[in-house]
């Protein structure tokens, strides 16, 4: 039996670990997206539907933060919540709330960007019209959301399919504990290095599947709206 | 423009609205009668929009004030015409959904019941010729469907005054026919109805103020607009009934009740002249005002027809309120509706 043989094996078996490393991934993945969403769509929102000066170019800002490396925002975070940093009391480092926060810095410029780039195309008499029908400000924020609800998914939907693939943020902060932070990304990786390609291989054949059903989703909310 | 000494609909007094640094609309003084339908005419970016917006209190002025019903529209004002006032924006822009969704809306965010809720957007859906249709996907209906919609949008509200933004821009005959039937039930419910249109026909036809717009500016009003009926016809005119008088007006076959008369067309004389005019009235100045360099001179013949003389005319006839004179103007310068 060759190596895609027992990573195939491994998956149908029933792998304790395999399936808890990727329950671990989606729980991270998961959350940090939830987090990211939390933050960034009202803050998108609130972008999009209100002028202040300084706008454009925090939105130039905040594009370009989509693309920032794992590793950069690993890095900021292990600064911060390391025994020396200024959160290093809390012993956040090397935990699964760690590697969510940093995942959900990583997420989070993403769901605020797609967010305020999909209602700035709304049409701008939206306000208004939900105003002039009895709207509170309340009102128009969520008939906004609504009115760009596939663009809003979509943007939950790219930032989970980047945090779930990622591996700087989860390998720095994380630590890639067995039983404990391991995730898909960080387990291929140690995995890989060890020569032991069919459990990689088996989380990679998870992965791609994630990634393809986060991309067929995101394809077919695009496609109905 | 009503000198009435009841609480106007609205007061408009000394407003500049400026957007980014511009005057768009600047209006000295203006008062807006209850129950009645005000027309808004003029060219596009003359500031009618901006004008149903400021009532609307969707933007504040620069300066001056705006009153609905004695009540400062920027200080407390604002809450109470948002409740009984609904602008219907020229892009009906309905939301995603049904069209039912569409119409409930305003009813949903007042916490209506959802029973009477499904009742007042059938009756606003039957009002707007649109019954049934709220399973409907509200961005596949046609043009003049959406205006309806967007327009039973605002009735379900049951608002005391009807905004509309050029609600007849861009749809078809049927539909022109029924905004102008909302036009009329909302008066005579006693509503009032302020409008902008390009359609001058429909505007002559409903309004009971027309105010012309340009340059974000009100100007005079350059028609006599007759309400009446036809009153008889021959070969070569249809006789208009307004008023005490009756006009000749062209030979035209229809049921008419509007005729416009433009108040250039019009001359005053002391006594009858030999002329083409074909309608001659005896009447009386009773009001004689200035308009820029000319004089804008009303008379009663039975109703009031309004002519713009010349500074040198009114001199040359002693023009003044009281004096007898002779009205008289062409039946081709009148244009029946």
């Amino acid at each position: 039996m060759g190596v895609l043989g027992r990573a195939v094996g491994l998956l149908v078996s029933g792998d304790a670990e395999v399936w808890f490393i990727t329950w671990t991934s989606l729980r991270f993945s998961l959350s940090s997206t939830a987090i990211a969403c939390a933050a960034g769509i009202p803050l998108g929102v609130l972008i999009a539907l209100t002028r202040f000066p300084g706008r454009r170019p925090l939105l130039a800002v905040l594009s370009s933060l989509m693309a920032l490396p794992t590793v950069v925002i690993g890095l900021i975070v292990y600064s911060l919540i390391s025994r020396s940093g200024p959160l290093g009391r809390l012993g956040l480092l090397f935990s699964p709330g760690a590697v969510v926060i940093g995942q959900a810095i990583l997420a989070f410029p993403i769901v605020l960007s797609m967010t305020a780039s999909s209602l700035s195309s709304l049409n701008p008499l939206l306000p208004e019209v939900l105003t002039t029908l009895g709207a509170s400000r309340r009102g128009i924020f969520w008939m906004s959301v609504r009115e760009a609800r596939g663009a809003v998914l979509s943007a939950a939907l790219a930032s989970f399919g980047r945090v779930v693939g990622e591996v700087g943020v989860a390998m720095m902060v994380g630590g890639n504990i067995r039983w404990y932070t391991r995730t898909i990304t960080t387990a291929i990786a140690l995995e890989s290095g060890m020569g032991e390609f069919e459990l990689g291989l088996s989380l990679g054949i998870i992965l791609m599947i994630t990634a393809l059903g986060v991309n067929a989703l995101l394809h077919w909310v695009v496609r109905h709206e | 423009m009503s000198d009435g000494s009841a609480t106007p609909l609205f007061s408009l007094s000394g407003v500049r609205v400026e957007i980014d640094g511009h005057t768009v609309l600047s209006v000295d003084s203006l008062r807006l009668e209850a129950g009645k339908a005000t027309i808004l005419v003029g060219e596009n970016g003359s500031g009618k929009t901006t004008f149903l917006r400021l009532l609307n209190g969707l933007l504040a002025p620069a300066c001056g004030s705006v009153e609905y019903q004695g009540i400062s529209l920027f200080a407390d004002g604002c809450r109470r015409v948002r409740s009984e006032t609904v602008l219907v924006h020229q892009d009906p822009l309905l939301f995603r959904g049904s069209v039912g969704q569409n119409v409930s809306y305003g009813l949903r965010v007042r916490r209506v019941p959802a029973a009477s809720t499904a009742r007042r957007t059938a009756e606003a859906l039957g009002e707007v010729g649109l019954p049934g249709f709220e399973h409907r996907r509200a961005g596949r209906l046609s043009g003049g469907e959406m205006q309806r919609v967007a327009v039973a949008r605002a009735l379900v509200l049951r608002p005391k005054v009807l905004l509309l933004d050029e609600p007849t821009a861009n749809v078809d005959a049927a539909s022109r026919l029924v905004i102008e039937r909302i036009v009329r039930s909302t008066l005579a419910a006693g509503g009032s109805v302020v409008m902008s249109t390009h359609a001058m026909e429909l505007a002559y036809r409903l309004c009971d103020t027309l105010l012309r717009l340009s340059g974000g500016r009100l100007w005079p009003c350059q028609e006599n607009i007759f309400r009446g009926s036809v009153d008889r016809r021959d070969e070569q005119f249809t006789y208009f009934r307004a008023g005490g008088a009756v006009l000749r007006c062209p030979a035209m076959e229809g049921d008419f009740s509007v005729a416009v008369l433009p108040v250039d067309d019009v001359i005053i004389s002391r006594a009858p002249i030999s002329s083409s005019a074909r309608n001659q009235i005896e009447g009386v100045v009773t009001r004689v005002e200035p308009e820029g360099a000319l004089l804008r001179v009303t008379v009663d013949c039975g109703l009031p027809i309004q002519a713009l003389i010349t500074r040198a005319a009114a001199v040359e006839l002693g023009m003044d309120a009281g004096l007898p004179c002779m009205v008289a103007f062409k039946a081709s310068a009148v244009r029946l509706y």
